[in-house]
């Protein structure tokens, strides 16, 4: 057997001296005993996580450097409308320079990790950041900061959120201006599996952590999410004004059919005709309909960071 | 039946209105007090319909033709990789 050097990896080095003493001494017995126990009960702890077993608990013990969580501080924040601290001193033109210039993977970086900083409900307010699907591909290369090994805030989740999750992963197709946001790597019809058909009824709690995790968020706010810019500013005022349309154009053309002398069912049908092409003709001239009409079928304008 | 009595509270509302306007004629109210009757009727489905946000008349989940893609799978957030 050959003599092998010391590496400088201590960790390393203890795992191939203690493989390679003697197991059948009780005290090694003992140790294999307990670095068995131990990973048992991090595979138990880490039972939802995405990383198993000893990989999950090396991810957890590992620290965020200095610069990271500075980073990390100046993206929360930019999600509260303020300066980033860690570069108040440098005027906005150098640092938007900085972060912009020629580094769109950086920049991409940096808008994730505020998108997901909102999500988290550092800035519920602030949840106006569309997604375009452009977008999105360059953010599914980027790497996000504040990522599943190590952030805290992954902890199991108390058990009132995670049955909050669970009823809103079960409540089924979101209604308009919610969207469901997938991690990379989600395939379609993931969240349908997820929810329905896997796992049995009883393994409801952690099936509901698993989905929140999933997501990369957490508990209560988590699956499904408000965004408030898909769709015309003014769609509100747009639809109220659309069905007093509505209502005068039919009853408009009712009218003048009834005093033409036609039959009801004929008036009746002049007057839905009148209506529906009247005021769909009146709503969506130069364009707006595409807006205001399909505002789920339109993916919302990216809007990038405030830097 | 047609999509845009299924689809939107758009073609019903305007016929519940004039639908509204012939009763109202037939029974024997004069035109200027059965057209706002009707138009205030179709004006009311159609807020109703706008305010419910789309769950006015609406029978479960809408069904989805294969090729119409699932507006969640829009966005894809960048989350532990």
């Amino acid at each position: 057997m050959l003599a092998t050097a010391p590496s400088g990896n201590v960790a390393r080095d203890a795992d191939e001296t203690e493989r390679s003493a003697p197991r059948a001494t009780r005290e090694g017995r003992a140790r294999q005993a307990r670095r068995e126990a131990g990973r048992r009960a991090a595979r138990r702890r880490h039972t939802g996580c995405r990383l198993r077993g000893s990989r999950a608990l090396r991810a957890r013990r590992t620290a965020p450097s200095a610069a990271e969580r500075r980073r990390s501080a100046d993206v929360v924040a930019l999600c509260r409308g303020r300066r980033p601290s860690s570069s108040a001193r440098e005027p906005a033109r150098a640092r938007r320079q900085r972060i912009c210039a020629g580094d769109e993977q950086r920049v991409a970086r940096l808008h994730a990790e505020l998108v997901e900083h909102v999500l988290r409900g550092v800035a519920r307010g602030a949840l106006r950041l569309g997604l375009g699907r452009h977008r999105a591909r360059r953010y599914r290369k980027a790497r996000s900061l504040a990522s599943t090994r190590r952030d805290p805030h992954l902890a199991r989740p108390p058990r009132h959120a995670r049955v909050r999750v669970l009823r809103l992963a079960r409540r089924g197709a979101p209604r308009a201006r919610h969207r469901w946001l997938l991690r990379p790597g989600a395939r379609r019809g993931h969240r349908r599996r997820c929810a329905a058909r896997r796992a049995p009824r009883r393994d409801t709690a952690r099936r509901a952590h698993r989905l929140a995790l999933c997501r990369g968020l957490r508990g209560r706010c988590a699956l499904r999410v408000r965004v408030r810019d898909a769709g015309h500013p003014h769609r509100a005022a747009i639809r109220v004004l659309d069905a007093f349309g509505l209502g005068l154009f039919a009853a408009a053309g009712t009218t003048k059919s009834l005093d033409l002398g036609m039959g009801g069912i004929a008036a009746v049908a002049l007057g839905v005709l009148t209506a529906v092409v009247a005021a769909s003709r009146a709503t969506c001239s130069r364009g707006s309909c595409r807006r205001s009409c399909a505002p789920r079928s339109t993916p919302s304008r990216p809007r990038p960071a405030r830097l | 039946m047609p999509a845009v009595l299924r689809t939107e509270i758009y073609a019903i509302a305007a016929a519940a209105g004039s639908l509204v306007i012939v009763i109202a004629v037939a029974l024997g109210l004069s035109t200027p007090v059965a057209a706002p009757l009707g138009a205030l009727v179709a004006i009311g489905l159609r807020l109703m319909r706008c305010a419910s946000g789309g769950r006015l008349l609406a029978r479960g989940r809408a069904r989805r033709s294969k090729q119409t893609p699932r507006r969640w799978h829009y966005r894809v957030m960048p989350v532990g990789t």
